[in-house]
């Protein structure tokens, strides 16, 4: 549990990420109206377990799936004709020209008349479904059965970063709050001492785009992703510096939050300065929270063993893949893990390189974490998502690579709400172009917010004049009704 | 609130609204579709269909392309709107003696007002009630103003001085000091250059540095410095390649880019559209983007108006050439015509268009359209012309804000329709004149306010009837009281610098990279973040700080820097745990209050122990404990705060952690970063 105070620092505490959020925007003059998710969070919820919110503009608990939502984000862009779409008349072309009835196609590399190439390994049908994964993913695919795959996913860039911003804010351009921002606004924090929507970045590298793709555009920072790493420093700063010790900072609190409240006491009790008073409390409580959080020696061996923490190559992202579920359970609301450095699963040069690492890091933590979440009772109050920011081209580059293809490609749902052992939609005989029950990025974001509860068109924030949306200004954005259960 | 449409409303009319950041995501698809289809002129006739099934026009007839753009007349109605209305210089309010207060007046508040400022709010105070807090105390007043002008807090020999003085006029001569201090450009350059979304690189993947993007920074800091007259300072933004300014033009350009993406015209299309919505935003104060891609749903501002602004500039903006820069402008030989585009599309092309200024903004009758030659020196007259209401109305307004931390209209960058009118319209108006008639200069708009009655009056804590106060008035948006602050980012470090003692004052030059924790320069790619060597450099103030689009410098983030992606007129005002952790636990912090306590331990281990009878101590701070105290918050310490200290430190010799304990927690008082 908590470490007491000396001096009675924490006997006042109270609040949280969403209270704090919810005096500031009373204060914040760019906040027209606050969020019914703040709201209720902010009310009389205790200090953890959930504040489910009863009423709000947009939220309704009848129409919510699943309570949260993690993402697992394949950065660079994964091969959905050598994972999960396989194509035979790819095959049989393969070394073939695109033919020309495929028309033009906009690539990033000028790839267009490169020759096309077959997939690089085996498909095989898996499970009672009998949907067709690919040898790269063995583990993955055993849970194929409990999967819907989306095999008609498309985007509007060629390139990463806009592609990258597209998929995690609805926008090709830099700068308007992301999906898991939207949701952490939209619902709020189910628990006081953790943040709403937590990242957890590749430690080999940033992506391409940054950290605007985690960041909050025009709602307020509050609800921005915080990045969260394993180890002894999970969050920045959450420590004392060397040279400075618990100690030292215990006292300095204990200053800190007397001279505070005299400060307040003077100034008519102002809520942005109460709001200030509760940060500190949430601060120190969030130096045991997250440690403990991010404390894998709690954990069995089997779970270690599970998620491949055991083994080297998988040692990293099933060390994520296990704080994703800690964090859930502890009720984080959005969790994003990311795989892939800088360049991630961008394979130009040679797919099988590529994959065979991406995979091989990834597949036996995926599948960990799924099977994981069933025998735990978290599959179904859940949604996972697996994809990147788009997939990749049927023709070659550089005689064994592809090149980035924003017009066709695979997404993976799965937990609660979610059709089961499900394909949805199709690509072109050569995976080049979605064309059957086709599933924009925005149609995703729609069908996540549905998932949570959230009516996409109804869930908006007022600024410059305009009841901004994550789907957009226009109505004919839907969800999509075929991938729910 | 009141003064905005209902929610219903705006739900339903945003429907058919295509506003320009939310629809590029949205109609994208369409575009790539239309480029793919277009670009080769081999096209299959079905390639659309092929692409994405998209079967909207590809060729557009010549008939379409020529055919007259069709907008709706500004209507009477329109121009009614506050914003549009002539700008003529409001009498000034008398002053009325509320029923009964006839002798306070005469022996107290007739002598308060400074100047017509404090009429116009009385006036509107009137009906509450209230009347204008008392002055604040000289103590409170310096560090308000210092923080205001210089982002960083006086000493305590200035402002010992500026208490002792006994000059009727020390106020006013303290505000011209100030304003002559270089710190002055340093602090308020911040300002516009939200406005200017200013970063030193790309953004987008490879956010690659703009190597002399650093001089237009400092171009702002010395144009604020030299009171450049505001007309000036926008000629010489928009147009400075003419008159050998070209640092100047950086303004225009120094938005998000992405040099490297394949579609250059694209890329030329989007920088084109977005800084016709910048320029739209920051200096007219309408939300222009919002008509790139439809007529703007609530504002009078059609698509064709959105083409025609682009048009000024369209000729000084050369063909993109993939992986390099365009930082400045130029006018280009034999420019293209510029056109309207359908939905904003790039290929779907409509007629030619002139430059031109927005219909809305010019009274019945009169001329939109500028002639070809040199389209952007008449823009510039435009703006600056005597019967243009809005560019200085916009302008006093933003000053007004950065001094009260509120503007007096809901939103600084639109005043538009849905904003509503402003809290104090005649006052702003008057605010507009002054600037006008005396030169556009921006100090002289700074001292009116300044020396206000309104912006001299107490904060919360030195108001005796705040209660009553703030129940009439509670966000100080009527300004019976003042409001009140929170430092930026910005303002927390230099502050912390500054007392401290670390404070580098070396003006100007290439961004400085003073230290980042590993695990954030381990997300970026090689040599985007190279610690400056110098240490020294380290110490120098935040607006040096070298501003990378993808990555904002840790305590700026978490202090609601905004992104730089677009123009920000108002940084949001958050309050989050990872505030408080930077403060408590940064490296930063703790070198900043070793420095400190190193100093303290030189010049007060021997003078004195913290005294166990308060009461009866001397003014001067005689112990390390009390230095500490009234470096960091600049005042002395009070009976009940001497007995904290004494609670928390040995009295006689306080041991170095001790006193790094103390100073850690003065860094993070709500009274270190709040400004009454």
């Amino acid at each position: 549990m908590l470490p007491t105070s000396r001096r009675g620092f924490l006997q006042a505490a109270g609040g949280g990420f969403g209270s704090i959020a919810l005096t500031a925007m009373m204060s914040d003059s760019n906040a027209k109206r606050v969020s019914a998710g703040e709201k209720a969070s902010s009310g009389e919820h205790t200090t953890s377990g959930s504040a489910e919110v009863l009423n709000s503009d947009w939220y309704s608990p009848d129409r919510a799936k699943v309570k949260r939502v993690i993402w697992l984000f394949m950065h660079g862009g994964p091969s959905h004709v050598d994972l999960f779409d396989p194509k035979p008349t790819l095959t049989r072309l393969n070394g073939n020209p695109i033919p020309d009835s495929f028309g033009n196609v906009m690539t990033r590399r000028a790839v267009a008349k490169n020759p096309l190439l077959a997939p690089i390994k085996a498909f095989r049908p898996r499970g009672e479904s009998g949907i067709e994964v690919s040898d790269f993913l063995p583990n993955l695919a055993k849970h194929v059965d409990d999967l819907c795959v989306i095999r008609s996913m498309h985007g509007d860039s060629v390139n990463h970063p806009q592609s990258v911003y597209q998929m995690n804010t609805g926008s090709v351009l830099m700068g308007r709050p992301s999906v898991g921002s939207w949701v952490a606004y939209g619902l709020g924090s189910e628990n006081a001492d953790l943040p709403a929507f937590v990242v957890l970045p590749d430690p080999k590298g940033g992506l391409k785009g940054g950290p605007p793709a985690w960041g909050s555009g025009f709602l307020p920072a509050s609800y921005q992703g915080v990045t969260m790493r394993s180890g002894a420093n999970p969050i920045l700063h959450l420590r004392p510096p060397s040279g400075f010790t618990k100690n030292q900072q215990l006292d300095a609190l204990d200053l800190v939050q007397k001279m505070n409240r005299s400060h307040l006491a003077q100034r008519n009790f102002d809520d942005e300065l109460n709001a200030r008073i509760s940060a500190y409390e949430l601060a120190f409580r969030m130096q045991s929270t997250a440690p403990e959080l991010v404390d894998l020696s709690q954990e069995s061996e089997s779970t270690h063993k599970l998620y491949g923490i055991d083994q080297k190559h998988t040692s990293d992202f099933g060390t994520r893949c296990l704080l994703a579920r800690r964090m859930i359970e502890r009720g984080v609301r959005f969790v994003q893990v990311y795989s892939g450095d800088t360049n991630g699963w961008d394979a130009h040069s040679n797919v099988l390189k590529n994959h065979t690492y991406h995979c091989n890091a990834t597949d036996l933590p995926v599948a960990g974490l799924f099977q994981d979440l069933k025998q735990r009772g978290l599959w179904d109050e859940t949604l996972v998502i697996w994809g990147g920011e788009f997939g990749r081209m049927p023709m070659s580059e550089q005689g064994t690579g592809r090149d980035h293809n924003p017009w066709g490609y695979c997404c993976l749902l799965g937990g609660g709400g979610v059709k089961r052992g499900h394909i949805h939609g199709a690509t072109d005989e050569i995976g080049l172009r979605s064309v059957e029950d086709k599933v924009h990025v925005g149609n995703l974001h729609a069908t996540i917010l549905h998932l949570l509860g959230i009516d996409p068109k109804a869930l908006s924030y007022f600024h410059n004049g305009l009841d901004e949306r994550l789907i957009g200004p226009t109505d004919d954005v839907e969800i999509v009704p075929e991938v729910l259960a | 609130m009141s003064e905005s449409p209902s929610v219903p409303y705006m739900s339903q009319q945003i429907r058919h609204d295509f506003c320009w950041l939310n629809c590029k995501g949205r109609v994208t698809s369409t575009l790539f579709a239309l480029f793919l289809s277009a670009q080769l002129a081999l096209l299959p006739l079905n390639a659309a269909e092929l692409v994405d099934g998209t079967e909207t026009a590809i060729h557009p007839s010549a008939t379409e392309v020529d055919a007259a753009i069709e907008e709706v007349a500004i209507t009477e109605d329109d121009r009614e709107h506050w914003a549009l209305l002539p700008l003529t210089r409001p009498e000034v309010p008398a002053f009325k003696v509320a029923k009964g207060n006839e002798d306070r007046v005469e022996s107290e508040n007739a002598g308060a007002f400074q100047n017509a400022i404090d009429l116009f709010i009385a006036a509107e105070l009137e009906s509450s009630g209230l009347e204008q807090a008392p002055e604040a105390s000289r103590r409170s007043l310096y560090r308000r103003l210092k923080f205001d002008l210089h982002g960083v807090p006086p000493n305590s020999k200035e402002v010992d001085a500026f208490r002792a003085s006994t000059d009727p006029l020390a106020v006013e001569h303290l505000v011209d000091e100030l304003l002559a201090d270089k710190q002055y450009g340093e602090r308020w350059a911040q300002h516009w250059l939200d406005l200017a979304r200013f970063a030193e690189t790309d953004g987008f993947e490879h956010d690659k540095i703009r190597k002399q993007a650093w001089r237009y920074r400092d171009w702002v800091i010395d144009a604020l410095n030299n009171d450049l007259p505001y007309d000036d300072f926008i000629r010489a933004q928009l147009a400075g390649d003419l008159v050998d300014q070209e640092v100047a033009t950086m303004f225009v350009m120094c938005g998000p880019d992405m040099p490297d993406i394949n579609e250059q015209d694209l890329r030329r299309h989007d920088k084109l559209n977005e800084l016709t919505g910048t320029i739209g935003s920051a200096v007219l104060g309408l939300q222009f983007q919002c008509a790139q891609c439809h007529d703007h749903k609530y504002d009078p501002i059609s698509q064709a108006d959105f083409y025609r602004l682009r048009a000024v500039f369209e000729p000084a903006i050369p063909k993109f050439v993939r992986d390099r820069h365009v930082l400045t402008l130029k006018n280009q030989a034999n420019p293209e015509p510029a056109r309207f585009y359908r939905r904003g599309e790039l290929k779907n092309k409509g007629a030619t268009v002139p430059p031109g200024v927005p219909r809305w903004a010019l009274a019945a009758g009169e001329p939109h359209e500028l002639s070809p030659n040199n389209p952007r020196e008449q823009f510039c007259n435009w703006l600056f012309d005597p019967q243009n209401p809005l560019t200085a109305r916009v302008i006093a307004n933003r000053v007004w804000q950065h001094h009260f931390g509120r503007s007096l209209t809901e939103n600084p960058s639109d005043f538009g329709v849905v904003a509503g009118e402003p809290s104090h319209p005649k006052l702003l108006d008057w605010l507009a004149c002054e600037l006008i008639d005396h030169n556009w200069s921006l100090k002289h708009l700074h001292r009116l306010i300044l020396t206000s009655a309104t912006y001299r009056q107490s904060g919360k804590q030195e108001c005796d009837d705040i209660a009553i106060r703030t129940g009439v008035d509670p966000d100080g948006d009527r300004y019976s009281y003042f409001p009140g602050f929170r430092l930026d980012g910005e303002s927390i470090r230099d502050a912390m610098l500054s007392v401290s003692g670390l404070r580098n004052d070396t003006m100007h030059g290439p961004g400085v990279y003073p230290p980042l924790p590993p695990e954030l320069r381990s997300t970026l790619l090689k040599n985007q973040w190279s610690e400056s060597k110098d240490a020294a450099q380290h110490y120098r103030r935040s607006i040096y700080t070298f501003a990378r689009r993808n990555l904002r410098y840790p305590i700026f983030d978490a202090f609601d820097r905004p992104d730089a992606g677009s123009t920000c007129a108002v940084r949001n005002r958050s309050t989050t745990a990872v505030q408080s952790l930077y403060m408590l636990n940064s490296p930063f912090t703790l070198r900043c209050a070793e420095h400190l306590v190193e100093n303290a331990l030189a010049t007060h281990s021997k003078t004195g122990a913290l005294n166990d009878f308060p009461n009866k101590r001397s003014t001067a701070a005689s112990s390390p404990q009390e230095f500490l105290f009234e470096k960091i918050l600049g005042r002395p310490a009070s009976n009940v705060e001497l007995l904290w200290l004494k609670d928390l430190t040995d009295a006689s010799s306080p041991k170095r952690e001790q006193l790094c304990t103390l100073a850690v927690a003065l860094f993070n008082c709500n009274e270190f970063i709040y400004v009454d």
